[in-house]
């Protein structure tokens, strides 16, 4: 390999290193932030990371979707309604007996996450997905899925939208 | 792709896993759990993504299809959330936590 083929490897590590370590340093901080408006952006911080994570394995097309959709859309959402209602304040546990938690969480899970990756027995890989040939298949075989999650994603807002007009109107009087 | 890459992948998964469930546990705020539950929609998203590198499409439409039904449910909560406010002026579901938890 050239040397410029090797800057090339080493740079995808450090970069696939650095966004990995920018979303564990988001969610440690979230854990024991009080203010929900600060900790809705360390949520919008970490789904961009992951996004760039997801990109890497080659997966552009799904991290277009997270970013556009998950992070623009909806947790931008999410943080202009929480400012809107002031910056609420919340009191969380001890640092302790969350760590002891997520300590042995993160074990389950690594273990977990380990033990069907040597189940499944393939290499795993970075992997190329092209945008016609996903389209195809999600108007051929997942149409019906697709249809599907289309009716409920409007039925889910129209209940949102009556949930957040009606259901608080009488209070508010 | 070599095994130290995977080794990322999986560690930052787990740890967005435990995270989130830490975040979910540590308060009794409503908001705060519907972020820490986020926040594990985040990893195992990343896991979805890692392991279905075998099926690149299905993961593909199946990773896309969960991003959307996540997008949602987050609109929903969010309208649920404000409901509960405007109606108990608290962002906690319980006021108190004991002296001892803290």
């Amino acid at each position: 390999m050239s040397l410029l083929g090797d800057i090339s490897v080493w740079s995808i590590y450090f970069s696939v290193t650095m966004v990995a370590l920018i979303s564990i340093l988001l969610a440690a901080l979230l854990v024991k932030e009080r203010s929900l408006v600060y900790g809705s952006f360390m949520l919008a911080g970490i789904g961009i990371s992951v996004s760039g994570l997801i990109a890497f394995l080659g997966y552009q097309i799904i991290a277009a979707a997270q970013l556009i959709v998950y992070v623009g859309a909806s947790v931008m959402l999410f943080i202009v309604s929480l400012s809107m209602l002031g910056n609420i304040k919340v009191k969380t546990m001890s640092i302790y007996k969350t760590s002891i938690i997520s300590t042995i969480a993160f074990v389950a899970f690594y273990f977990l996450i380990d033990t069907v990756e040597k189940e499944l027995g393939y290499e795993l890989g970075p992997t190329i997905v092209t945008s016609r040939t996903m389209s195809e298949f999600l108007t051929s075989e997942f149409l019906t899925q697709l249809f599907f999650i289309s009716v409920s994603a409007l039925l889910a807002l129209i209940s949102a939208i009556y949930i957040a007009k009606k259901g608080g109107a009488g209070k508010d009087e | 792709m070599s095994d130290l890459l995977i080794e990322i992948y999986k560690i930052t998964a787990s740890l967005l896993l435990a995270l989130g469930l830490g975040t979910v546990l540590s308060s009794r705020s409503l908001v705060k759990m519907l972020i820490g539950a986020e926040v594990m929609f985040n990893g195992s998203l990343l896991y979805l993504a890692l392991i279905g590198t075998v099926y690149p499409y299905a993961t593909a439409i199946f990773a896309l299809l969960a991003i959307l039904i996540a997008s949602i449910e987050l609109l929903l909560a969010v309208s649920i959330v404000i409901l509960y406010y405007r109606t108990h002026r608290e962002p906690e579901v319980i006021k108190t936590i004991p002296e001892g938890d803290r």
